[in-house]
């Protein structure tokens, strides 16, 4: 049998390659179809050649250009593309699985079904809201980790990313330890406030944070680390405090990152597996996210559990793709195009699904 | 190097203080209490920036160097970027910068305007909302209030119709435009313009230095141009001192 910390992974990961899948077979096409208008271009220019005698057109040099840069691409070695492809293989083969052993017939009842409803409900409710936390906290502290010098700060942020890398069942015992009914602060809270947070939505809530805020807090900082920061001393001269920057200009120029930030954040959460069973257990209704049921239903029902898994992953395409649209690169760059539109902010690493 | 003779120039200067002690030249400026008045000294490793600086008011002085010289660090430690190490800047009659009393005034409180070599437009806002953000951010006025404040600037600069446009789709002179904009809309009490005219192709130079030569001379405050390029330094300014190394080598 799995363990519940190795079984959280592959619902978020598999979501998210798929779409990067996708894109690169896309753009792979494109490119492709790409190839045979670049003849037929330079040949057009042959006639152009005569009207072209103002030296700074050079409509014929970039198209050979571009060409042979093709060319070249074209001929990867057969030891890096054998295991590339077995790699790209590898990653959908898990996918198609799903989608050609799922009860299409049966399916419309499955996925109505009232625990269905409540688990999805459940999930994104959670997820959104782990979300936010992860931003009103998480930008603060990539703004602490990416501005400030203080003692300690490479410690912290080793221990902020922590998370990342720590197996998410080992989080849920160490949020059980920590909040719990007997934990170093949950006695104080049950004691003094009569909040108890383990086995509760608000655990819930509180395990997909703790696992997937550092996602945004990385994305963020590095955002942060790489923005051109004399836009700060262009406010600061035009009379902007410390706040007003931060809001007006800082966030606004690592936008794209916050929201890169926040989908990964969002996927994760809404993913998460082994802290919330340990932290928050498996009560339907109030603490069985999607994939906690999508664990149940696979020890009796393995037709549920398929559409239970295919309908977490339209959810996670149908937002990636949605967000996308608005902020990732491939958009942005089709709108840099149209002088009215929002100019692209450049800034660095925008998080893996850039 | 070669210092620049502005009073040859085209641009007349104005200012009467000027030509009235030719013999004193540089070593009495006009250093009244409404102008700015720095000494200023900044190490860094080996580099050690020492000038004296003085600009009255209404008079522009164009600072001439080659980079490393220490033009932009001046310019930063003016603006209140940069901390200075000894010396003491003032501005009409202000204590800005005085490490020896402790006194430091940060960028955001000194009424000093900046117009960026690259200009620094926020790219995320519109032309009107750039020059609107300081009028917001420094004089303390509503949003409504500040983006009519920021429409008649750029009207008075001709590129009143330019106020939707984000920076990236502006050329080199109509975002040199809305930079000047967005630095005097905040009504500085000193103007500082870092290389104005070297991120323009040699087309728009022509253009834009007209364009502030028009402007500058109906300016109240005192200006302090810094550049690499004499004809820039002759033709804007009614001043020019010339750095090296970190220290002033001629003024004129």
């Amino acid at each position: 049998m799995t363990s519940p910390g190795d079984a959280s992974l592959p619902w978020a990961a598999p979501a998210q390659r798929a779409v990067t899948g996708w894109r690169l077979a896309l753009r792979s096409r494109n490119r492709s179809r790409g190839g045979s208008p670049g003849a037929p271009e330079s040949l057009v220019a042959g006639p152009d050649r005569g009207l072209d005698r103002d030296p700074d057109r050079t409509p014929r040099l970039r198209v050979t250009g571009r060409t042979a840069r093709r060319e070249t691409r074209r001929r990867a070695p057969w030891a890096l593309w054998v295991p590339g492809a077995v790699a790209a293989l590898f990653l959908l083969l898990p996918l198609v699985g799903l989608l050609v052993r799922a009860p299409w017939s049966g399916l419309p009842d499955l996925i109505t079904e009232h625990s269905v409803r409540e688990a999805l409900l459940l999930s994104l409710e959670t997820a959104t809201a782990a979300t936010v936390l992860s931003l009103v906290f998480g930008i603060p502290l990539a703004w602490l980790l990416a501005r400030t010098r203080f003692p300690g700060r490479s410690l912290l942020r080793a221990l902020v990313t922590l998370p990342l890398v720590l197996p998410p069942v080992v989080g849920g015992v160490a949020l059980l330890l920590a909040l719990g009914r007997r934990g170093i602060v949950g006695q104080h809270l049950d004691d003094w406030f009569g909040i108890t947070l383990p086995f509760t939505t608000a655990g819930v809530v509180i395990a997909q944070t703790f696992v997937a805020m550092p996602f945004l807090v990385v994305s963020v900082e590095g955002a942060l680390n790489s923005a051109d920061r004399r836009f700060e001393d262009a406010a600061a001269t035009l009379g902007a405090g410390p706040w007003t920057t931060f809001r007006r200009v800082t966030v606004p120029l690592v936008a794209p990152a916050v929201a890169a930030g926040a989908a990964l954040c969002w996927a994760r959460a809404l993913g998460e597996f082994g802290a919330t069973i340990t932290f928050a257990g498996n009560f339907p209704g109030t603490t069985t996210t999607m994939p906690l049921a999508v664990y149940l239903a696979l020890e009796t029902d393995a037709d549920a559990a398929i559409a239970l898994s295919l309908v977490l992953l339209a959810v996670c395409v149908a937002v990636l793709l949605a967000l996308r649209a608005r902020w990732f690169p491939g958009a942005r760059r089709l709108l840099r195009s149209r002088s009215s539109r929002p100019t692209p902010v450049t800034v660095g690493p925008e998080g893996g699904l850039g | 190097m070669t210092a620049g003779t502005p009073n040859t120039t085209p641009a007349d200067p104005a200012d009467p203080a000027d030509p009235a002690d030719p013999a004193a030249g540089w070593s009495a400026p006009a250093a009244e209490t409404s102008g700015l008045d720095a000494r200023v000294t900044v190490r860094r490793g080996q580099f050690v920036l020492a000038v004296d600086v003085q600009v009255a008011r209404g008079e522009t002085v164009a600072v001439l160097g080659r980079s490393g010289a220490g033009k932009s660090t001046l310019l930063r430690t003016l603006a209140g970027l940069l901390p200075l190490d000894e010396g003491r800047i003032t501005l009409a009659g202000q204590v800005l910068d005085d490490p020896a009393q402790r006194r430091f005034v940060p960028s955001e409180r000194r009424p000093v305007g900046v117009v960026f070599q690259d200009y620094l437009l926020f790219p995320h806002l519109r032309a009107r909302d750039n020059v609107a953000f300081g009028v917001r951010a420094r004089l303390g006025q509503g949003r409504r209030h500040a983006r009519d404040r920021a429409d008649s600037w750029l009207e008075r600069f001709g590129i009143g119709e330019l106020g939707d446009r984000r920076p990236g789709a502006l050329s080199g002179g109509q975002s040199q435009r809305v930079a000047l904009a967005r630095a005097l809309a905040t009504e500085p009490r000193l103007l500082l313009l870092d290389e104005p005219l070297a991120a323009l192709d040699s087309a728009t130079r022509g253009e834009v230095r007209a364009f502030l030569r028009t402007v500058l001379p109906t300016l109240s405050a005192p200006v302090l141009i810094v550049t690499h390029d004499p004809t820039d330094a002759e033709v804007l300014a009614d001043r020019t001192i010339a750095f090296e190394a970190g220290q002033v080598v001629a003024r004129a």
